[in-house]
């Protein structure tokens, strides 16, 4: 027991990430394989109770990510749910993506984690994840686990069988959640199909379907969502994915929001961000915060030399 | 034979040195000190030489051991970045060890020399430090011509970057060297020097100082002059009050009348320090015309400068004056146009209330505190809130309530919860300023609106409130006024409030008696104990886990907590499980 604490001190690393100090490589890779086991046994679509408190998009930005968690409350004692887009464009992704990934492994009820666009390989190396773990690490390793990882996130989630949460949106592949549960989702994002199109799809004010102007996923209209919702007995879609400028909206009638938590995207965009508390009742309150202010930013300095060089 | 595995290390700097990437031969500079001294001579040696033979680089190859690798750095990374300069600078001040000791002193001060002449402040200040440090390892006067060959070289050198490093070496080899170079190094002195040579007054002939001073004067460069204020200042200290009249009386007033903005609000900003150095009495008489006109300076910087200092200088002056010529200008500067000099005017204007009498606070500055207390930035008017005691004593809260509470209740709810924050900050400092009586009609209603605000940092903060107030106001006064409030709360309908009071319950246990702890805490904590939500049943533990230590001696309380405990620890969660696990083995 006090060997394998020495090797998987979760808790410290938890302290350590909120300080947004990197762990070891060999501290990322213990941390990876426990996930592993956790995220292996969670459904393509994993049920969630409420009362869960409901993200979109981070992004790397670590401060507001910290702030976010000031404004709903620390995990464990407030549930989350993150849609995805953990890593990319933001200047912390390791930071970000490690600390929702070691509050996964130390609190695995109280915390999910579902798939978005950039949880992928291909995605990373060229939006600046690859190049950090690159610069922080001297190596790619850390980005080998982290991407390892993705594979095995979930896709989705239903809260109380009445709330769909994805990253993108919907696909023409698929009607109900049953072929959603049935795809083989441990790969990396593919360019077309199913699984994909879930991560990339966005809604938009149209009838059917149309061409995504992103390349990848489809523009889905109202008369779809409904569709979807009827015949899954859903009340709600709730995804992430497109910058919303007052951190959420909602269309069609209030069947499909949007929430966005990356305030201040990119550190220039100047939209505020959101996230969707839900409690025991399923009642909404959104909560809507900006960026953190450069002193909760802490010194911006130097970080000691990492341990792979002596 | 030698051991190449030892060598690896070396290789791999080596090789990094050369890296494309600008953060990496950062990262390597930065553990070089450490390798340096985990290597043996030997190994140093075997390295200039590989270095050499595999033609790695153009350079000349006559240092030897570890000088190689100075000079490598040196050279090769001359163009590159200030954080990889910095850390260079940083290492070859440290070096003197590893080279073998005093005696290899100055090569170590040459390569250090091109690092005083680069543009980077934070790099040549570094350089100039690690100079310094070397030179307190060796006899200066052994290598007095060389020193001061160094100082003449950067002098001399183009632009204001080396002069600049050179004027900072002055005073360490100054002191060391013969009166012949004393001479020609005192030719060189320039305005940043001035000050540490007058700290070795009476050492250095004060006659010759102020010769130099008056030069400075002179200046083009802003940037010069901006130091003689500085020395003003030192001067002040150290020489007799009359000759500080008489040679610096005039300097300070034409830097108070400089055409710079940057002097100006320099003298704004040093203004007390200058009153010190000549006299409250010559600085009533001298200094008050100035500071009248930078309170209404054409730059905002210098009105801000010298608004920060409205509360010391108002002390030196009488209470008139202060009316006459002081007031005025601080009237027009409610309206200014920048945020952040109202701000500061809001942090400072009533700290003169004590200073000048009950009528004219109420004349004069009320109706400033009330103009404030109404501008439409939020941080103006939370500042005036700093410094609420100095109004309250004068003129009594009961005068000062009706403009008051309705300001504070906007605060209480402002959009930005960072601004409500500092707000709920504020209530214990003006709990303790406005009284029990005062606090519990006007603003406990505004505390306990916040234990059920929607930013889980504020309600946070209102708890932290609650324990402050109930070691302000007494136990008594917590249970009957915002006790019953806080426990309300546990059948809100959102899981997130009803945490609220198991947070609140471990913060004020530490300032209740444990019977009211059992009177009180114990029937929430049992009911809480049966939640439906695992969050909160989790939180029972911790709870309980921190009132644990405020128990002990109540057995009866003891007891029924750590049967509520283990009640817990068989829960079907595993974080509830976890928690009173860890409660119990405590
Ligand atoms: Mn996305």
């Amino acid at each position: 027991m006090a060997s394998k604490q020495q090797t998987f001190d979760i808790n410290q690393w938890i302290e350590q990430l909120k300080k947004c100090e990197y762990i070891k490589e060999s501290e990322v890779k213990a941390l990876c394989n426990r996930a592993k086991e956790i995220l292996i046994q969670e459904s393509n679509v994993q049920n969630i109770e409420s009362p869960v408190t409901i993200c979109g998009d981070i992004h790397g930005q670590f401060h507001d990510l910290i702030e976010l968690f000031q404004v709903g409350g620390e995990c464990p004692d407030t549930n989350y749910l993150f849609m995805g887009d953990f890593v990319d464009r933001g200047n912390s992704s390791v930071e970000t993506f490690l600390l929702l990934l070691a509050l996964k492994v130390r609190y695995p009820e109280r915390i999910t984690l579902i798939r978005g666009n950039h949880e992928s390989r291909q995605i990373t190396q060229v939006y600046g994840f690859y190049d950090e773990c690159l610069r922080k690490y001297g190596s790619v390793n850390v980005w080998r686990y982290c991407t390892e990882i993705f594979d095995y996130l979930a896709l989705a989630a239903i809260i109380d069988n009445k709330i769909f949460c994805v990253h993108g949106g919907l696909s023409p592949s698929i009607q109900t959640l049953d072929e959603i549960r049935a795809i083989d989702r441990k790969q990396e994002v593919p360019h077309d199909g199913a699984m994909c199109d879930l991560m990339w799809s966005d809604p938009d004010e149209i009838t059917g379907w149309s061409v995504s102007p992103r390349g990848a996923g489809y523009l889905f209209g109202g008369d779809i969502v409904d569709k979807f919702n009827h015949q899954n007995s859903i009340e709600l879609i709730c995804r992430a994915h497109q910058l919303v400028m007052e951190g959420y909206k909602s269309m069609f009638n209030d069947t499909l929001v949007t929430v966005w938590s990356a305030p201040n995207y990119c550190y220039r965009c100047g939209n505020v961000a959101a996230i969707l508390e839900l409690d025991e009742n399923l009642t909404k309150f959104y909560k809507i915060f900006e960026a953190a202010p450069q002193e909760a930013r802490g010194p911006t300095g130097r970080k000691p030399a990492p341990d792979y060089f002596l | 034979m030698v051991d190449t595995k030892a060598l690896y290390p070396i290789a791999v700097l080596i090789d990094e040195l050369k890296s494309e990437d600008q953060k990496k031969r950062y990262l390597i500079i930065d553990v070089m000190h450490y390798l340096i001294m985990t290597l043996e001579l030997i190994q140093l040696r075997i390295l200039a030489r590989q270095l050499q033979l595999q033609g790695k680089r153009e350079l000349e190859m006559n240092y030897f051991l570890t000088f190689q690798i100075i000079d490598y750095l040196n050279l090769d990374l001359m163009d590159d970045e200030e954080e990889v300069l910095l850390a260079l600078a940083d290492v070859l001040g440290n070096f003197l060890d590893y080279v073998g000791g005093p005696a290899h002193a100055l090569h170590l001060v040459k390569s250090l020399e091109k690092l005083c002449q680069v543009e980077e402040t934070t790099v040549r200040d570094k350089a100039t430090e690690g100079i310094k440090r070397i030179l307190s390892f060796v006899k200066i006067k052994d290598i007095e011509t060389q020193v001061v060959d160094l100082v003449k070289r950067l002098m001399n050198g183009e632009g204001y970057t080396a002069k600049f490093s050179a004027t900072q070496l002055i005073p360490t080899i100054y002191p060391n060297v013969s009166p012949q170079s004393q001479q020609d190094l005192m030719g060189k002195v320039a305005a940043i020097v001035l000050n540490e040579m007058i700290k070795l007054v009476p050492k250095t002939p004060e006659a010759e100082l102020l010769n130099i001073f008056g030069r400075f004067f002179k200046d083009e460069q802003d940037s010069v002059r901006m130091q003689g204020i500085d020395s003003c200042v030192v001067f002040a200290k150290h020489l007799p009050v009359s000759k500080v009249n008489a040679y610096l009386l005039p300097y300070i007033k034409k830097f108070a009348e400089d055409k710079s903005w940057r002097i100006r609000y320099l003298v704004a900003d040093r203004i007390m320090d200058l009153a010190n150095g000549i006299g409250y009495d010559q600085a009533k008489e001298h200094l008050l015309p100035y500071y009248q006109g930078f309170l209404s300076d054409s730059e905002s910087e210098v009105r801000t400068a010298a608004v920060s200092r409205l509360s010391d200088f108002c002390k030196i002056v009488d209470a008139q004056s202060t009316i006459a010529k002081i007031i005025p200008a601080l009237k027009k500067l409610q309206t200014d146009q920048f945020q952040y000099v109202r701000s500061a005017l809001a942090e400072n204007v009533l700290a003169i209330c004590p200073q000048i009498d009950k009528a004219s606070t109420n004349e004069h500055i009320l109706p400033i505190f009330l103009a404030l207390l109404r501008d439409e930035s939020s941080d103006v008017r939370l500042n005036l809130f700093k410094r609420l005691e100095d109004l309250n004593k004068v003129l009594g809260i009961e005068n000062l309530s009706q403009s008051i509470i309705p300001a504070l209740t906007e605060l209480s709810q402002d959009k930005n919860w960072r601004i409500k924050l500092s707000v709920v900050e504020q209530f214990p400092i003006l709990a303790k300023q406005l009284g029990e009586v005062f606090f519990n009609e006007k603003l406990s209603p505004i505390c306990i609106t916040w234990l059920s605000d929607n930013i889980f940092s504020i309600r946070e903060a209102a708890l932290n409130n609650l324990k402050q107030l109930t070691e302000i106001f007494g136990v008594t006064w917590a249970t009957k006024y915002v006790v019953p409030q806080l426990l309300s709360l546990q059948v809100n309908s959102n899981y997130l409030h009803r945490l609220t009071p198991l947070f609140g319950i471990a913060q004020m246990s530490q300032v209740m008696p444990s019977e009211a702890i059992k009177k009180l805490f114990l029937p929430v904590l049992a009911t809480l104990s049966q939640d439906q939500i695992p969050n909160i049943r989790m939180n029972v533990a911790k709870s309980i886990h921190s009132i644990l230590p405020y128990a002990k001696g109540n057995v009866e309380l003891e007891d029924k907590l750590k049967q509520m405990l283990r009640e817990l620890a068989k829960d079907q969660d595993q974080d509830v499980k976890y928690y009173s696990a860890r409660a119990l083995a405590h």
